[in-house]
């Protein structure tokens, strides 16, 4: 790994962890000053994951999505910046204390469990030389980063719900918004998500027809994603024609960010398949 | 459910759809823990386990949920072209005021003034507006998101679009696989795999030439081979094919697959001219005239896809074998013979052919299944961006004032919605009060 990328993989997971505790103080103590440090902390961390991709790109000639070290750095990447707009535009301060844990546990797994070997450029594979890699990989950091927000919003909203039913109305919970919004955001969050989710597969299947002879080989990560698709889509009709909403909701949007998780890591470590790459 | 509805309507229902779409989603995740393509026994054989997603019960689940999505999808067509061509409806206040979310005001004014406000308010929100104006009262009606049906309508039919899509290339399609010499050619008929090639599809390829092109730091970048397609002996076409670059004739998809070698074996057989063979590791030839059989057991070194550069200093391990008898066996270098029998019989190791992997396939169902998937993302991405919101007023003259009554609902986002039309009530009533 190049010195100045190193340097900003440093600065970004070091800013991830302080705004990840400056989100958390902020959500027990209401305090406007620390919710503010926690943001800013978020921006300058951001900035440096940007930066770190981009001495990547520079490096390597292309844009960083070949294996699981640039994969996980741009997913982080991707759910802070979705992150950051729901917070610019919903004004939701308290939902990074529980969006942030993510992109910060998946830089952690960086720094823990890969080599540094695994992180060298390295030039591309034969079958990764397609113009489809970007389009594929730059949908599926749009997409990860949406589920992970509605993950966060999801675990709020049953916090909230916990303790709007105990009927306490004092403490950290007035800091959270009304239930209803943070249902209603899960919702919006998913939409996007799952958008973004038929792009992937969509263009994952019209390159596997050019690179594998297949549009669709039941490829262990092709399945998974097809299955937390399906969950999402599942979430979608019941929430419409059963108005599941609320608590049901809620639990199903955590069922399916844990396919996404499945997907990603599970089928790498579990199950052997042609998509070994990350 | 409803009392005495019938199994068609219950089997049709969102609710069925529900059930199947875990179903299947349970189903897929089985298939990826269960390694596919081995061999199981006794329940796991009757589950068809080894192969799961052409299973007799996979298929049987997804054709209940094409069968369902196709019920639900013509019962949203009526509602889908009213939606469409025959929205313009009015409500009188009783029917406004029945929505949940209502409002009712009451402001002094000009009818046809205050009919203006209420319009200006909702196109200033983006709606698309009609309205119908009596003697003392005028109806308006307002949406947006017109296509918000078509767009789910869209979603579901691209489904079905897909499935018939892999259906028929299912049906019209081939794929197989085969290891060809560089300078061989071969038949469609040739290749292991394609059962029901049809005879329109019979012209001949010949590999050219197969190289491999490598990073500065050594690692390959790209496997490339040279094809000709010759029909009647005619050569139609040269390509080069690469990984992720395919070569398509008349339907039929050519791709760079793998690479390797075959050992070149010449066997000199008395009395007549001695002739070469091309075997592979585990190939078996019989040694003409004789009782003969050569396995050629495998290289030494053991090869993977990638060291064809060492191919100068790889050996064979052989074993000859008389009727079922092993006769003997070794390892060779290049140029090494061997005596077979007595009679004179020989053969010898000549070096090795560099061979290209391809995968042949062809599948007219393709296009299709790209259309559908194309619709698909169309279809979700209008039912992403449209907002499917309607809203109902009422105005009328009553004694010195003009009551309005306002009503909507919205088949998502609901907070969202129910904002959006606070604060256009709340709009109504400032504008009015500031003039």
């Amino acid at each position: 790994m190049n010195q100045y990328e190193n340097i900003a993989f440093i600065i970004t997971f070091t800013a991830y962890s302080a705004a990840m505790l400056f989100y958390v103080w902020y959500f027990v103590s209401k305090r406007e000053n620390v919710g503010r440090l926690a943001s800013i902390t978020t921006i300058v961390g951001w900035m440096a994951n940007t930066a770190a991709l981009t001495i990547r790109s520079i490096i390597a000639g292309r844009l960083p999505f070949s294996n699981g070290y640039e994969f996980l750095l741009a997913f982080a990447w991707g759910i802070v910046i979705i992150y950051l707009w729901f917070e610019y535009r919903h004004r939701l301060k308290s939902l990074g204390a529980f969006v942030i844990p993510v992109a910060w546990i998946l830089l952690a797994y960086v720094l823990v469990a890969i080599p540094s070997e695994e992180k060298a450029v390295v030039p591309l594979m034969a079958a990764l030389r397609s113009n489809w890699l970007s389009v594929h990989v730059a949908t599926a950091i749009l997409s990860y980063g949406a589920f992970a927000v509605s993950f966060g919003l999801a675990v709020m909203y049953l916090i909230k719900l916990k303790k709007e039913n105990s009927g306490s109305k004092s403490g950290i919970m007035s800091n959270l918004p009304a239930a209803r919004l943070l249902d209603e955001l899960s919702y919006k969050s998913i939409t996007f998500g799952f958008f973004f989710l038929a792009l992937v597969i969509v263009s994952g299947a019209i390159w596997a027809e050019q690179a594998w002879g297949s549009y669709w080989t039941w490829d262990p990560k092709e399945t998974w994603s097809l299955i937390t698709w399906l969950i999402y889509g599942a979430y979608l009709h019941a929430r419409l024609t059963y108005g599941w909403r609320g608590k049901r909701a809620a639990v199903l949007a955590i069922i399916g960010f844990i396919a996404v998780m499945f997907t990603f890591f599970g089928v790498n470590y579990f199950l052997a398949g042609l998509h070994s790459y990350a | 459910m409803a009392k005495g509805r019938g199994w068609w309507e219950r089997f049709s229902s969102m609710k069925t759809g529900l059930y199947l779409l875990v179903a299947v989603s349970i189903a897929s995740a089985l298939g990826t823990l269960y390694p596919q393509g081995q061999v199981y026994t006794a329940w796991k054989r009757f589950l068809q386990l080894g192969d799961v997603y052409h299973s007799w019960w996979y298929i049987t689940l997804l054709s209940l949920l094409a069968l369902n999505l196709i019920a639900c999808n013509i019962s949203r067509i009526k509602p889908m072209i009213n939606s469409l061509f025959h929205y313009q409806q009015l409500l009188d206040a009783k029917q406004v005021m029945k929505f949940k979310l209502n409002h009712s005001l009451h402001l002094s004014g000009d009818l046809e003034r205050i009919k203006d406000q209420v319009i200006n308010t909702l196109s200033g929100q983006g709606y698309q507006i009609w309205s119908q104006t009596d003697e003392d009262t005028v109806k308006i009606g307002a949406q947006k998101g017109r296509f918000y049906t078509l767009g789910s309508f869209i979603t579901h039919l691209s489904f079905i679009i897909i499935l018939l899509g892999a259906l028929y290339g299912g049906l019209w399609g081939y794929k197989g696989y085969i290891n060809v010499a560089v300078g061989s050619s071969f038949n469609l008929k040739q290749i292991p795999g394609i059962t029901k090639n049809s005879t329109v599809d019979d012209f001949k390829i010949r590999v050219d030439k197969f190289w491999l092109e490598r990073y500065a730091d050594g690692t390959p970048s790209g496997y490339f081979s040279r094809l000709t397609i010759m029909e009647k002996d005619k050569v139609v076409k040269t390509a080069t094919i690469a990984v992720n670059q395919p070569l398509e004739y008349r339907g039929v998809k050519f791709y760079q697959t793998s690479y390797g070698q075959l050992a070149q074996i010449e066997v000199f057989v008395p009395e007549s001219k001695s002739h070469q063979e091309l075997l592979g590791e585990g190939d078996i030839i019989r040694i003409l005239g004789t009782d003969y059989h050569l396995l050629l057991y495998r290289y030494d070194p053991p090869t993977g896809m990638y060291s064809q550069l060492q191919a100068k200093e790889l050996k064979i391990i052989y074993a000859l074998y008389k009727e079922d008898k092993l006769a003997g066996t070794g390892k060779l270098g290049i140029n090494q013979s061997v005596p077979v029998d007595e009679q004179g019989n020989s053969f010898k190791f000549t070096g090795f052919t560099p061979t290209t992997g391809l995968e042949v396939k062809k599948d007219p169902g393709v296009p299709v299944v790209i259309f559908g998937s194309l619709l698909i993302v169309l279809g979700i991405g209008m039912i992403m961006i449209l907002k499917p919101h309607k809203i109902w007023a009422v105005l009328e003259k009553q004694d010195d004032s003009i009551s309005i009554s306002l009503g909507g609902n919205s088949r998502r986002h609901s907070l969202e919605f129910e904002e959006e039309f606070k604060k256009m009530v709340k709009e109504l009533d400032t504008e009015y009060t500031a003039t």
